[in-house]
């Protein structure tokens, strides 16, 4: 089964605000913020599913850039690179 | 029976095993039920403790070393990571976290940290430092790098930006740092010393005396 990731590089992504109960690798620091995806990691069964033995869907993967002042408030030119699954993005 | 009768240095205390956490308990309980029933056997999770206890930096070291020296293998290091570390002996590689590969420019200086746990590229470079795990480092690194890269003695320009990477998935990260000046003439053995753990994980970057 193929997936197509929905976002490309370049895009500008917003990280869904939501809670989350259990095993999740969204970090919660970067959670409403926005970003940059720079690459298309492939595709991987989600995580949150995974760790509980329970059927994970097959999720795109992405290295996201986020300013620093878009995550600390604080002017930088230093940037948070994380891996976050398409499911937590949205277009931003 | 006493020798020499020389005088031995006290050594630091051996830590108090008295009590153990639950998450030991829970550990030994499980270890012990997947024995007892067959699924594993205690010679298989010693295996496979000592696979991982002889991962050592240096695999990371070499690989480094000859991306500096091979311009080629630097951009299939970059390209195709996973097929470069096999190139370099590493083995396993299926059975551990995919790497990927981040290159330090004279503008763009690389740290690696694991906010929400401890993921670290241990294939390349075995067990994680302490201070890797602990929540000093995962929470300030993260906010701060330039004051927690000043305490590891890292000074960076200040025009040269710092990209934190959060191992927050699937890929683990290793930093290939920039080759110092005045080492043109080196082996990559040579070279290879100069490539310590901190350097791959970004903290510190290689000098020559």
């Amino acid at each position: 089964m193929s997936v197509t990731p929905k976002f490309k590089p370049g895009d500008a992504v917003l990280v869904d605000d939501r809670d989350h109960d259990g095993h999740c690798r969204t970090p919660i620091y970067l959670r409403g913020r926005r970003g940059r995806v720079r690459d298309v990691l492939g595709v991987y069964e989600n995580p949150e599913e995974l760790a509980y033995y329970r059927e994970a869907e097959a999720l795109p993967l992405y290295d996201v850039v986020f300013d620093w002042k878009e995550v600390w408030g604080e002017d930088s030119a230093d940037q948070v690179a994380a891996d976050i699954y398409e499911h937590w993005l949205k277009p931003a | 029976m006493p020798h020499d009768g020389h005088h031995h240095d006290d050594h630091a205390p051996i830590e108090d095993i008295g009590e153990i956490g639950q998450y030991e308990v829970l550990e030994q309980a499980i270890r012990e039920l997947l024995i007892e029933k067959g699924v594993l056997t205690a010679d298989a999770i010693q295996t496979q403790i000592d696979e991982m206890d002889s991962r050592t930096p240096v695999a990371g070291s070499k690989i480094v070393a000859r991306a500096w020296t091979e311009p080629d293998y630097r951009e299939r290091l970059l390209a195709d990571p996973k097929a470069a570390l096999a190139e370099m002996g590493v083995s396993k590689l299926d059975e551990n976290p995919e790497v990927k590969v981040v290159a330090n420019t004279p503008d763009r200086h690389n740290v690696i940290v694991c906010t929400l746990c401890s993921c670290y590229p241990r294939v390349v470079l075995g067990m994680p430092p302490a201070w890797y795990k602990k929540r000093a480092y995962r929470s300030r690194v993260v906010k701060e790098p330039r004051q927690v890269l000043a305490e590891f003695g890292t000074e960076l320009p200040a025009d040269t930006t710092i990209e934190v990477h959060d191992s927050t998935a699937d890929l683990r990260y290793l930093v290939l740092p920039m080759r110092p000046d005045g080492t043109e003439d080196w082996s990559a053995d040579r070279l290879a010393e100069l490539v310590s753990r901190d350097v791959m994980i970004g903290v510190k970057v290689p000098t020559v005396a």
